[in-house]
C-alpha cells in the first residue's frame, strides 16, 4: 500500500486512543445508570435497575418524553416534505445568480452558530407571543431540519443521471409524475437518511429549547438540563443509557441502509 | 440537472411552486428574526424592562472596548483555537487510516466516531461531569501527576476537552472528504522519489487537504460558539466564553440588547474568519499553481 | 404520413451557433443516419426533434403536426439514449411498460405488450431483473424495447451503440436494421461512426459545425461527396489542390499542381469555377508506367504492409497521397523503394471535384 502509513503503529495507536476518547464518556454514563448507589461513584458499587424504574415511573419525565417524540415527529414530517420540495425546486432552477442566492439563503441556518439562531428566534417569538409554545419549538427545529434535508437531498439529486428523467419525459411523463415515479425513488435513501438526522436533531435539541421552550412545553432534554442543575444522581445515567442505546441502533441501521463510508465519500 | 429545456416558463413555474414553502418559511422565521436581532442590538438597555426601542451603539462599544468583554472575547478565541487544534490533531490520523486503510466495518467505525454528534448534549455534559468531578477515578488518577490542586471541572482545560469531544465528528467529516479526494498516486510518486511515509504525509497529504481542514476549523468554531450548555456546566464562571455571556445576558441580567450585540459580533467574527480562511486557501492554491 | 419536416432550424448558445439554419425532410419509414464529428450539432438536432431543446427559430413538423412548442412528453416519439437511461429502481418489465402506463393503459394489457416487446428484442425471461443486473448489450435492448412498445411515429436513437464493444456493436447493427425492416417506422440514428452510418441507413445526413452538408443514400455519399469534408469524413480520400477552369470548347478541366490536368465530364461535382480540390480514394489509384498521360507524379515516402492491402504514402501534385494497392501476391515485385518517383493513374470516373479545403 501507499507506504503503509495507515498501518503504522503510531498512527493506529492514535486512532485507537481517539476511539477510546470518543466512546469512554458515553460508556461510563451508561454504566452509571445501573448503579445501586445514589452517588456518582464510578465504578458503581452494585448493580440496580432503580434509576430506570424511577425514570419510567415519573409522570413528568414520561410526559416530557412524549412531548419530545411528538415534536420530533412533526418536525421530521414537515421538514422532510418542505426540504424535498426545496431540493427539487433548486435542482430545476437554471444555474445563475438567482439560484446561488436562494441556495445560500436556504442553507445558511446550518452555517451559523445555533445560539445566534436561538436568540434571534427567541426575541422574535417573544414579540409574536409564541414563546414557549409547541408551535414555537417546532418552528425553531424546522429552521435547522429543513436546510438539513434540502442539503442532503440536493446532494443526492446531483448524482442522478439526467438522461433517465429525459427518458421518462420522452415516454410521456409530465413534470410531477416524472418527479414522483422516477426522481424520488432514486433519492429515497438520501431522503430517509436526512429524515433520520432531522428526527435526531429535534429529539436531542437543547439549545433552542433552553432559549425558547420551557413554559408550556417540557421536552426530555430540557427536563434533564434542569435536573443536572439540581439533582445530580445516576438517574441521568439511566436516561443516558436509553439515549445511547437508541443512538447505537440508529447508527447500525443507518450504516446498513445508507453506509457511512459512502456518505462521507470513501470509495473502495 | 434532472431537468431539460422545456418551454422556459413552464419549468420555472414548477420550480418556484416547489420552492414556495421553504421560501415563505425562511422569510418569516429566519430573515425577519435576523433583522430583528440586529435591530434589537441597537436598543438601549434600561434595568427592569426587557425591550425598549431606540438606538444606541453602547452595547457594541462595550463589547469592543470594555476590558472585561475584550478579555472574554480573547478567551473565547483562545478556546476556539485550542479546540480546533486538538480536533484536527485527532481527526487527521483517523481520517487517513479510514481512507487509505483496508479493513471491514469502516462504516460502523465511522458511525461510532460520529456518536457524539448523534447523542444528546445533556448526556455528554453529564458524562463529563462524572469524569471531571473531584471524586471520580479519573481525577484521582491524574492528581498525582498534575498536583493536588489540579481540576478539570470549572476549568479551561476541562472545557476544551469536552468541546473537542463534541466537535470531533464535525471536524472529521470534512477532513475525510478532503483526504479521499487526494489521488493515491501522488503519495506513491513521493514515495518513489525517496520520501518516507511520514514525510509524504506532511509534505503531500497535509497541504493538499488544507481546504478540508479549513472547513473543519470553521465548523468547529461554530460549535464552540454554540456550546453554552458545556460552558455552563463544565466551564462555569471561571471560563466565561461568549456563548455563556449571551446566556447570562438573556437569563440573568435580562439585557437582551447586549445579548443581541454579542451574537452579531460573534457572527461577524466568524464571517471574518471564513474570509481569512478562504483567502488562505486561495493563497495555497495559487502557490501550488506557481510551484 | 409521418414524415418529419425541419424548416429553418437554428440554435445558438451564448452567441455561438450550434445549428445553422437547417432545412430538410425525413421520409416516412426511412432509416436516416445523422453523421458527423463531435460538435457538429447532430446531437443538438436530435434533442431538438425529441423536445429537450427549444430551437431559437424555425419549425419542426411531424406528420401534419407542428411540434416545435410541444414538451417532450407530448410528442409521442421513442428515444433511445447512449447511456440507456433505464430506471434503476424499476424492473425490466416496469421499465418497458412505463410509456404504456403514462398513456393510461391497464396493467394486464401493459404487461402483455411489454412482454411482446421484450420478445422482439430477444429478452424474454428477463422481466423481473433489475437494470444493474444486466450487461451493456442487454440494457441497450431493454431501452429499445421501451421505446418501441409505445409504437411511436418516429424512433430517435442517440449513438446507442457507442458504449458496446466491437463485436457486439456489429451484431446490434444488424439487429437494428432487421428491427427497422420489421416495424417499418422512421428511424433517426445519430452516430459519429461512418461505417455504421453507411451500413445501416437508407440515407445519410452529414453534418459539420452545425451545418447540414449533404443528405444522400450511402453509395452516393461515398462515391459523390459534395464537399471536401464529406469526402474526407466518409472513407479516406486524397485531396489535390487546384483550380476548375473552362476550356475553349466549353468543357471543364481541373488544373492541379505539378502539371496535373484532368478533363471532367458532367456529374463529377457541383463546384463553381475557381479554387477547388480533386478528391480520389486511395483504393482507386494504381501504379502506372512513368510516362503515362494524366497521371500524378509522386515521390514515395513510406511503404506500409496492411494485410490485405499495401499502403503507399507519397508526395505529389501538391498533396500527401495515400495509395492502397491490393496485396495479390504479385504486388511485392512492383513495390517501389522509398525516394523513388512513381506515376499514379486513375480512371476519370473515379475522381470528384469538391470545394477547396479551407
Amino acid at each position: 500500500m501507499t507506504g503503509a502509513l495507515h498501518r503504522n503503529p503510531v498512527m493506529v495507536g492514535l486512532v485507537v486512543l481517539t476511539i477510546a476518547f470518543i466512546l469512554a464518556p458515553l460508556v461510563i454514563a451508561t454504566v452509571i445508570g445501573f448503579s445501586s448507589s445514589p452517588f456518582l461513584t464510578f465504578p458503581p458499587p452494585g448493580f440496580s435497575l432503580q434509576w430506570f424504574r424511577r425514570f419510567l415511573g415519573d409522570p413528568e419525565f414520561i410526559a416530557s418524553l412524549r412531548n419530545s417524540l411528538v415534536i420530533a415527529g412533526l418536525v421530521t414530517v414537515l421538514g422532510t416534505v418542505v426540504g424535498v420540495l426545496a431540493a427539487y425546486g433548486l435542482d430545476r432552477l437554471p444555474r445563475g445568480p438567482v439560484k446561488a442566492v436562494i441556495s445560500g439563503l436556504v442553507l445558511s441556518p446550518l452555517v451559523l452558530p445555533i445560539i445566534v439562531l436561538a436568540l434571534a428566534l427567541f426575541l422574535f417569538l417573544a414579540n409574536v407571543d409564541l414563546l414557549g409554545t409547541f408551535t414555537g419549538i417546532v418552528v425553531a427545529h424546522l429552521l435547522i431540519a429543513v436546510p438539513l434535508v434540502t442539503n442532503m437531498v440536493s446532494a443526492g439529486l446531483s448524482t442522478l443521471n439526467p438522461s433517465v428523467t429525459e427518458a421518462a419525459a420522452s415516454l410521456g411523463a409530465g413534470p410531477w409524475r416524472n418527479f414522483g415515479l422516477v426522481v424520488l425513488p432514486q433519492v429515497a435513501s438520501a431522503i430517509v437518511g436526512a429524515a433520520v438526522l432531522a428526527f435526531l436533531f429535534s429529539f436531542n435539541d437543547v439549545t433552542f429549547i433552553a432559549f425558547i421552550g420551557g413554559a408550556d412545553v417540557q421536552t426530555l432534554p430540557l427536563k434533564l438540563f434542569a435536573y443536572i442543575r439540581y439533582q445530580l444522581n445516576p438517574l441521568i445515567g439511566a436516561v443516558s443509557t436509553l439515549f445511547v442505546f437508541s443512538t447505537l441502533i440508529v447508527i447500525v441501521t443507518f450504516d446498513r441502509i445508507v453506509g457511512f463510508d459512502k456518505l462521507v465519500g470513501i470509495k473502495d | 440537472m434532472t431537468g431539460f429545456r422545456v418551454p422556459a416558463f413552464l419549468q420555472a413555474i414548477s420550480a418556484w411552486i416547489a420552492l414556495a414553502p421553504v421560501l415563505v418559511f425562511m422569510l418569516a422565521f429566519f430573515v425577519l428574526p435576523a433583522i430583528g436581532l440586529v435591530q434589537i442590538s441597537f436598543y438601549p438597555h434600561t434595568a427592569g424592562t426587557v425591550l425598549t426601542p431606540g438606538f444606541t451603539l453602547a452595547h457594541y462599544a462595550k463589547v469592543l472596548t470594555d476590558p472585561f468583554y475584550l478579555s472574554k472575547m480573547l478567551l473565547t478565541l483562545r478556546v476556539c483555537a485550542l479546540v480546533v487544534f486538538f480536533s484536527l490533531l485527532l481527526a487527521y490520523p483517523v481520517a487517513y487510516v479510514l481512507v487509505r486503510g483496508r479493513f471491514a466495518g469502516k462504516g460502523l467505525m465511522i458511525g461510532l466516531l460520529l456518536s457524539p454528534l448523534l447523542t444528546n448534549f445533556v448526556v455528554l455534559v453529564f458524562s463529563w461531569i462524572l469524569l471531571f468531578g473531584p471524586g471520580s477515578f479519573l481525577m484521582k488518577g491524574l492528581q498525582p501527576l498534575f498536583g493536588a490542586g489540579f481540576k478539570l471541572l470549572y476549568s479551561e482545560s476541562g472545557l476544551v476537552i469536552s468541546l473537542v469531544h463534541v466537535a470531533f465528528p464535525y471536524a472529521l467529516i470534512p477532513v475525510i472528504t478532503a483526504i479521499a479526494q487526494i489521488d493515491k498516486s501522488l503519495e506513491e510518486a513521493a514515495l518513489s522519489l525517496g520520501a518516507g511515509p511520514w514525510k509524504t504525509f506532511f509534505l503531500v497529504v497535509l497541504p493538499l487537504s488544507v481546504p478540508g481542514a479549513l472547513s473543519a476549523a470553521f465548523v468547529t468554531v461554530t460549535i464552540v460558539l454554540s456550546s453554552f450548555a458545556f460552558a455552563l456546566y463544565i466551564g462555569g464562571d471561571s471560563v466565561l466564553i461568549v456563548p455563556l455571556l449571551i446566556w447570562q445576558a438573556v437569563r440573568d441580567t435580562l439585557n437582551w440588547p447586549l445579548a443581541a450585540a454579542l451574537s452579531v459580533s460573534s457572527f461577524l467574527v466568524i464571517f471574518a474568519l471564513l474570509g481569512i480562511g478562504m483567502h488562505l486557501a486561495g493563497l495555497t492554491r495559487a502557490q501550488r499553481r506557481l510551484a | 404520413m409521418s414524415a418529419i419536416e425541419l424548416r429553418n432550424l437554428t440554435k445558438s448558445y451564448g452567441g455561438l451557433p450550434a445549428l445553422q439554419p437547417l432545412d430538410f425532410r425525413v421520409e416516412d419509414g426511412e432509416f436516416l443516419s445523422i453523421l458527423g464529428p463531435s460538435g457538429s450539432g447532430k446531437t443538438t438536432l436530435l434533442r431538438m426533434i425529441a423536445g429537450f431543446i427549444t430551437p431559437d427559430a424555425g419549425s419542426i413538423t411531424i406528420g401534419n403536426q407542428e411540434v416545435s412548442r410541444l414538451p417532450p412528453e407530448r410528442r409521442n416519439l421513442g428515444v433511445v439514449f447512449q447511456n440507456y437511461a433505464l430506471f434503476p429502481h424499476m424492473s425490466v418489465l416496469d421499465n418497458v411498460a412505463f410509456g404504456l402506463r403514462m398513456r393510461g393503459i391497464g396493467r394486464n394489457e401493459r404487461t402483455a405488450r411489454a412482454a411482446e416487446a421484450l420478445d422482439l428484442v430477444g429478452l424474454s425471461g428477463f422481466e423481473q431483473r433489475l437494470p444493474r443486473q444486466l450487461s451493456g448489450g442487454q440494457q441497450q435492448r431493454v431501452a429499445l424495447a421501451r421505446a418501441i412498445v409505445i409504437e411511436p411515429a418516429v424512433l430517435l436513437l442517440d449513438e446507442p451503440l457507442g458504449a458496446l464493444d466491437l463485436k457486439l456493436r456489429k451484431r446490434m447493427q444488424i439487429e437494428l436494421k432487421q428491427l427497422h425492416h420489421k416495424l417499418r417506422r422512421t428511424f433517426i440514428y445519430v452516430t459519429h461512426d461512418q461505417e455504421e452510418a453507411l451500413t445501416m441507413s437508407d440515407r445519410v445526413a452529414v453534418m459539420d459545425k452545425g451545418r447540414l452538408l449533404q443528405v444522400d443514400p450511402p453509395s452516393i455519399i461515398y462515391a459523390r461527396p459534395r464537399t471536401a469534408f464529406v469526402a474526407e469524413f466518409l472513407g479516406e480520400s486524397n485531396l489535390l489542390p487546384g483550380e476548375l477552369r473552362q476550356t475553349a470548347d466549353g468543357g471543364t478541366v481541373f488544373v492541379g499542381q505539378e502539371g496535373l490536368v484532368v478533363a471532367l465530364t458532367t456529374g463529377q461535382g457541383e463546384v463553381g469555377l475557381g479554387k477547388a480540390a480533386l478528391a480520389v480514394r486511395p483504393e482507386r489509384l494504381r501504379l502506372v508506367p512513368v510516362d503515362a498521360a494524366a497521371a500524378i507524379k509522386a515521390v514515395v515516402e513510406t511503404v506500409i504492409f496492411k494485410g490485405p492491402w499495401l499502403s503507399l504514402v507519397a508526395h505529389g501534385a501538391g498533396a500527401r497521397l495515400e495509395v492502397l494497392l491490393p496485396n495479390d501476391g504479385r504486388t511485392f515485385d512492383l513495390v517501389p523503394n522509398v525516394g523513388e518517383t512513381v506515376a499514379l493513374g486513375f480512371d476519370n470516373a473515379d475522381v470528384r471535384v469538391v470545394e477547396a479545403a479551407t
